[in-house]
């Protein structure tokens, strides 16, 4: 999935005007000449001036690129396009928001374990491997996490448990 | 310091991590060093920044595999193209390409180690003479060379760093201690750690990447010769370019903002335009792939002059590995060389260990063959 440049432009202006308004709003410090708002500001206007540049400098060659990529032909090598094909790039962000929604209800077990077979088979593995890996990943890192490093992992549910009973000498 | 059981496992499990990450099509050496980061925060200073060495070291040689033995057209940006040994696979001289990468790498990395550790002590001594002003545009220029770094285009990459600066504004550490872009989270009062930020820019954006990767063409497979032979052959033939290879890494990582990629690059034109046979190149010469794995290698050591004497990063890996000192307390900066001098010279050490192993490692991972299972569960 690859956004037009205007789009990823028109983002960028929303963002730097988000921050610059935010760092406006911010409360100086008596006193001082330079306080917590000027950064943001400063900061906030950068993408603003990134985008008008982009506008000003780049036009012609937005065109050209439009007009070159307007072939019919695809190249051999190139990804299927089909029009969901774009939203699969959105799948990790969205596993990584499942993950915290979930995690401390699930356990890091059961949750990485939908995690690791929705990506594995996302990315093309049969479900003969898909599956013993969703079993097998989530266990070994959650023993290498509790055991070798002594980190705890978000939740504590019944498969947890079980890995750490099975686990202890 | 490095003789400890903790450092010792530390390295041989992120030098095998390294290696299969870096080998694995799609998949590379940042995103091997990126996703490191969580686990090194739970280990002690030196063995933390030991994986870091060890697993960035061997990643970036084993980049080279699956170009040499899947010939995977859409391999990530970041791996230098005149390294890739597709042309001599296609020849059937894939184990005397891939012996060369692991053998000039190997090289390639003592030299810029020995590099590092000639010239950073002096750079140090005229660092400590800097004051606010000094700082003051040397952070300038380290934020400046994010337009050295990046691929496509340099006003993307500036937009990216003011993303960046942006990040870095929330949370409370400014000059009024005032909440700034916390929305009221209290998650956020400490700013955004940077595993999190690291693991998602490099790691997850690598994934999001391999999503849309095709699959490559598969290949016949056939059985491997010996890998190092012919390799003392090409150093005595080639001693000239692999010295040459070696000193343009160096010169190329010290320079902020630059890195391995730009550094095999240019050999690799050194090498073709000083070549008695410019005409074969990019038909499986192997003149250009001697000099540029001689060079990349080397600037992966060097490079960690500017990020250890100032902060500024040569490359992505040498950010994260930035953001690791930190993590430890070993703060980057000329100080770093009188204070913690001890730690200083077990980065040396490590740095020569790594690239020492590189070598039986290498073999055995490109006798492994597994490359193509390998590829299957994760990117077939």
């Amino acid at each position: 999935m690859r956004l037009p440049d205007r789009v990823t432009g028109l983002f960028l202006v929303g963002l730097g005007a988000a921050a610059a308004y935010g760092g406006w709003q911010l409360p100086p410090v008596p006193g001082q000449p330079v306080g917590p708002n000027v950064f943001p500001l400063v900061i906030g206007i950068g993408p603003c001036a990134v985008r008008a540049r982009d506008r000003v400098r780049d036009r012609p060659l937005l065109r050209r690129g439009r007009r070159a990529h307007s072939g019919r032909g695809r190249p051999a090598d190139a990804p299927p396009t089909g029009k969901l094909y774009g939203l699969r790039a959105l799948l990790p962000p969205a596993l990584l928001l499942f993950y915290v929604v979930v995690a401390d209800r699930l356990g890091f077990i059961i949750t990485a374990a939908l995690i690791v077979f929705v990506t594995s088979t996302a990315l093309g593995a049969r479900w003969k491997l898909s599956l013993p890996l969703a079993v097998l990943a989530p266990i070994g890192i959650h023993l290498i996490f509790s055991k070798l490093l002594r980190v705890p992992l978000a939740g504590r549910a019944a498969a947890d448990a079980v890995v750490i009973a099975c686990s202890k000498p | 310091m490095i003789s400890t059981w903790e450092v010792i496992i530390a390295m041989l499990a992120a030098s095998i991590y390294g290696l299969v990450i870096g080998s694995l099509p799609g998949l590379s050496a940042t995103m091997a060093t990126a996703l490191l980061v969580p686990v090194t925060f739970y280990l002690s200073p030196i063995a933390a920044i030991a994986t870091i060495v060890a697993a960035s070291s061997m990643a970036i040689f084993s980049g080279d595999i699956p170009g040499a033995l899947l010939r995977i057209p859409g391999t990530p940006p970041r791996r230098p193209t005149p390294t890739k040994p597709t042309p001599m696979t296609r020849k059937g001289e894939a184990e005397l390409a891939l012996g060369a990468g692991v053998w000039f790498s190997a090289v390639g990395g003592i030299a810029g180690t020995l590099s590092l550790m000639i010239l950073a002590p002096p750079l140090a001594e005229i660092a400590l003479s800097f004051s606010t002003f000094e700082y003051f545009w040397l952070a300038f220029l380290g934020l400046m060379c994010a337009t050295l770094v990046a691929r496509s285009s340099p006003v993307k990459a500036i937009a990216g760093m003011f993303i960046g600066l942006l990040v870095s504004c929330i949370g409370i550490e400014n000059p009024g201690g005032v909440p700034r872009f916390t929305f009221g989270m209290t998650d956020l009062f400490g700013g955004i750690e940077p595993i999190p930020a690291l693991v998602g820019v490099f790691a997850v954006a690598q994934v999001m990447r391999a999503m849309l990767t095709p699959e490559p063409p598969p290949i016949p497979r056939r059985k491997f010769g010996s890998i190092m032979a012919g390799q003392w052959t090409l150093t005595k033939k080639y001693h000239w370019q692999m010295t040459r290879g070696n000193i343009v890494g160096i010169i190329i990582g010290v320079l902020p903002g630059a890195g391995a990629d730009m550094a095999a690059w240019v050999s690799y034109a050194m090498s073709k335009r000083f070549s008695k046979e410019p005409e074969k190149f990019g038909t499986g010469h192997v003149e250009g792939l001697v000099e540029a794995g001689a060079s990349n290698n080397a600037s992966i050591a060097s490079g960690w002059v500017p990020s250890l004497l100032f902060g500024i990063p040569g490359d992505t890996i040498a950010a994260i590995a930035i953001g690791v000192l930190y993590m430890k307390g070993l703060n980057p900066g000329p100080t770093l060389f009188t204070e913690k001098a001890s730690s200083m010279y077990a980065i040396y050490l490590m740095f020569i260990i790594a690239n020492i192993i590189m070598i039986p490692f290498g073999i055995v991972m490109i006798r492994a063959g597994e490359l193509r299972a390998a590829r299957a569960a994760f990117l077939a």
